[in-house]
């Protein structure tokens, strides 16, 4: 990849059409002319506040470069790349001696360039802010450092699209309905989380920590950004210095990604050893924040539940972008099947099944529950050892592992089994194998009381994944739920999905062998 | 320079190619017919590393396409049948902004700009933006991004589709030049007569499958082992029809329009001596033609007119 970025020939095609169109140069002053209107403002009511005017000033100028920068600059990318694919103009693209990477850095760095005029156009009102005494220079230079990565945080994550025009939309707009629904159901799914209780704030403190300059632009109204802190094993990380690190490694991360789909559509987004880095590196943040956690006071059950729920929830969302679709699946029978083992195939290739994966991916998750959490907190905590909590934990982790595969396994297959809308089946039985139960138990208790007595609402809680991991990470007067159905549920889930999968493969290898024999290959 | 084996595509239950194998030599310029849905545009986006095939392989100059496209992009230019352009760009932006891509250096850009630009007829058009030009001044500008870092293998999808008929006339010159220059084109074509003036080679692809290729003439003698010959004599034709009639190679001779026309089994080679014979023998021969089916008509005979 070349390194001179104001070489790549997007960067410089951006930049023509931006000054073509209009003055970066007139945009900026205009805006400066209205934030020094701002501040005026700010000075004018300089007595309401209960900190110098000149922090409030610059805590302003901030936190509007933040949003705008970070909307500016996901609207761009994800403008031109929708452009490109909807007018066709992204096969040109594909065929130059520019590497997929390249055109995507090339993206991502032209496209939101008038954010970067704006940003630029507000340093000479920050250094007045420092001359004011608002913040120490280094805490404003590393807000602008900040500024920076969360601007190609953003942008990044504009290049999330599909790089494949669909025919009979020639010319329309996409209208996004498919990610639409993911982020709906994972929204969901996080707020029912948050409002039950089983993820903690520090969870969120710490997403919001490393994604976002929320954290210490908060600190700063009080005095002092560098007390923004995630913590990690008890360790205090100014969030000042851990955002610029994170911000950048997951937007490397989203251009790795959509490289590969640029480069060849038919190769899932995600690669399998992709998947077990991010998937690692998430399992190791989640056991530093569960750590912490434990030195608080939260028991060793409670704390390995949000783990295990952390560690389900990241391997589904990345299995999102690693299971290969049914057009991925049959063009590994047809060109790859066989020239490997069928575990490494499993376990690494891009367009092979997950079958192996999925197991990898519980040993994965138990190796760090284990080395980054139950270790360190039983050596630190629990000097009497583990004691009565092994049989709790073993429970956990099985039926969490057994929720793993059957859920993963069943992606598969439905995403095998049809050419189109397999994700979308999936996330609604996921979606619905968490939400009907409680509703049922609801019901019951509520409509059929006799119901209750008999313990039918207890048991259809018990089918809720859910709902096992809510009662067990944030206990309550009803007490955990029975694991037991609901592993009979996720084994019979798995081994429907497992055969089904399976028939489906042999089907498509036998079709393939004869086609083969007919070609006299 | 193009070399194809087992090539087929899918898509989803539909074959678009099937067991497809053809070797197209540097220098050539191979026409590709076929009926729509045949599977042109997919063999040409094949070899463009645009899809990637269901199965077979496939290699540009030595280079596996699906192993190291990277690698095959220099040396591919490609025209797409239907193409956007950057609406917004001037003329010579939208070529300087491919120059890049290729990564061609500063010194030689202006220049091979400036080449191509001429070499279309757009140099007057040069800081004109491309949503003024033409739907014809586009296809050319397309064509000279296609041109612009000097690919050995060009592969044009119905290139000549939006151009006027002066145009195609310069295109047809243009690619008469491709060929002199010993640039391999693979082009694909409604147009059959245009074909036969250019193209060296052609391949009839129908549902997917290449029922026939080779050189023009070749097939033509391939797919027409019989000749229909018309010769003209000043006077009466008996003496004529008496020799034909002896020849074993005439069949059906007949008078049409004071003109004898018969079917000529023994091949073009063995016209010559008939020739000979017949002047020899003191026939006033005028006019001695053979009325070969052209592309076309080839074409149309042997093509069940199916889609895949």
């Amino acid at each position: 990849m070349q390194p001179d970025f104001w070489n790549n020939p997007m960067v410089v095609s951006a930049m023509r059409l931006r000054y073509r169109r209009g003055s970066p140069g007139l945009t900026s002053s205009l805006y400066l002319m209205a934030l020094v209107g701002l501040g005026g403002v700010l000075w004018y009511y300089a007595h309401r506040f209960p900190m110098p005017v000149g922090r409030v000033f610059l805590i302003a100028i901030l936190g509007i470069q933040f949003a705008l920068s970070g909307l500016i600059a996901m609207s761009c990318v994800a403008g031109s790349i929708i452009g490109e694919v909807t007018n066709r103009t992204l096969d040109f693209q594909r065929i130059v001696s520019l590497s997929p990477r390249e055109i995507l850095m090339g993206k991502l760095i032209g496209e939101p360039a008038i954010s970067y005029f704006l940003a630029i156009s507000t340093v000479p009102l920050a250094i007045f802010c420092w001359l004011w005494g608002a913040a120490p220079l280094w805490d404003v230079a590393w807000f602008y450092l900040n500024l920076a990565t969360f601007t190609l945080l953003c942008a990044s994550l504009g290049l999330i699209n599909t790089y494949v025009a669909n025919p009979q939309a020639a010319g329309k707009k996409s209208s996004g309905a498919g990610m639409t629904i993911i982020i709906f159901v994972v929204t969901i799914q996080f707020i029912s989380l948050r409002s039950g209780g089983v993820l903690d704030s520090a969870w969120f403190d710490t997403i919001i920590g490393l994604l976002t300059p929320i954290d210490s632009l908060r600190e700063l109204a009080r005095g002092d950004a560098w007390q923004a802190e995630i913590e990690l094993w008890g360790v205090g990380v100014p969030s000042l210095l851990a955002a610029p690190l994170a911000q950048m490694a997951l937007a490397g991360w989203f251009v790795a990604t959509m490289s590969r789909r640029l480069k060849n559509p038919l190769d899932p987004p995600v690669s399998k050893r992709g998947f077990y880095g991010a998937l690692l590196v998430f399992d190791l943040l989640s056991a530093g924040i569960c750590y912490s956690q434990g030195l608080l006071g939260v028991g060793l059950e409670q704390i390995a539940s949000q783990f295990a729920l952390a560690h389900l929830i990241a391997t589904l969302l990345l299995l999102l972008g690693t299971v290969p679709n049914q057009a991925a699946l049959k063009s590994w029978v047809w060109r790859f099947r066989g020239q490997q083992s069928w575990i490494r195939d499993s376990c690494l290739a891009g367009r092979a099944e997950v079958t192996m994966l999925l197991p990898v991916a519980c040993l994965l998750g138990g190796l760090v529950l284990v080395v980054g959490l139950v270790a360190p907190t039983v050596a630190g905590n629990l000097p009497n050892g583990l004691g009565g909590l092994a049989r709790p934990m073993g429970e956990i982790w099985l039926v969490t592992s057994l929720l793993l595969l059957a859920l993963g396994m069943t992606h598969q297959m439905f995403v095998a089994l049809m050419e189109k809308g397999g994700v979308l089946f999936y996330l609604l039985l996921v979606a619905a194998a968490n939400a009907l139960p409680p509703l049922t138990a609801s019901l019951v208790e509520n409509v059929r009381p006799q119901g209750a007595l008999l313990g039918l609402d207890g048991l259809a809680l018990s089918l809720s994944p859910i709902v096992f991991f809510v009662t067990r990470a944030a206990p309550s007067s009803r007490g955990a739920t029975d694991p037991s159905l609901l592993s009979v549920a996720a084994v019979g889930l798995l081994m429907f999905s497992f055969f089904a999968f399976r028939r489906w493969l042999r089907r498509e290898t036998v079709g393939v062998s004869d086609k083969l024999r007919q070609m006299g290959v | 320079m193009i070399r194809i084996e087992h090539l087929r595509m899918e898509y989803g239950k539909t074959v678009a190619l099937e067991n497809l194998c053809l070797e197209i030599d540097q220098g050539e310029v191979f026409g590709l017919i076929g009926p729509n849905g045949a599977g042109k545009t997919t063999l040409i986006r094949i070899l463009a590393t645009l899809l990637e095939p269901t199965y077979g392989s496939v290699q540009v100059d030595g280079t596996d396409v699906l192993a190291d496209p990277l690698k095959v992009h220099p040396t591919i230019g490609y025209m797409s049948d239907f193409f956007s352009l950057y609406e917004n760009m001037l003329v010579w932006e939208y070529l300087d902004h491919f120059a890049r891509c290729y990564r061609i250096a500063r010194s030689r850009r202006e220049r091979l700009i400036d080449e191509a630009l001429q070499l279309v007829s757009l140099q007057i058009r040069r800081d004109a933006e491309i949503q003024e030009l033409s739907r014809g001044m586009r296809q050319r500008l397309c064509f000279a991004k296609s041109l612009l870092h000097e690919p050995k293998v060009l592969l044009l999808d119905e290139p000549a589709s939006g151009l006027d008929p002066a145009g195609r006339v310069e295109f047809r010159e243009l690619i008469k030049q491709l060929r002199a220059m010993g640039r391999t084109v693979l082009i694909s074509s409604h147009i059959l007569s245009e074909m036969t003036e250019f193209c060296t080679s052609i391949g009839i692809l129908e549902t997917g499958k290449l029922i026939a290729s080779g050189r023009v003439a070749d097939i033509l003698q391939r797919l027409q082992p019989e000749l229909q010959l018309t010769i003209e004599v000043q006077g009466p034709s008996d003496p004529l029809e008496a020799l034909l009639n002896k020849e074993p190679a005439a069949e059906q001779v007949r008078l049409e329009d004071q003109r004898l026309r018969c079917v000529w089994n023994g091949g073009r080679e063995t016209l010559p001596k008939l020739h000979a014979a017949l002047v020899s023998a003191g026939v006033p021969v005028i006019s001695f033609a053979v009325d070969g089916d052209n592309l076309e008509d080839i074409y149309m005979r042997i093509s069940g007119h199916q889609t895949s």
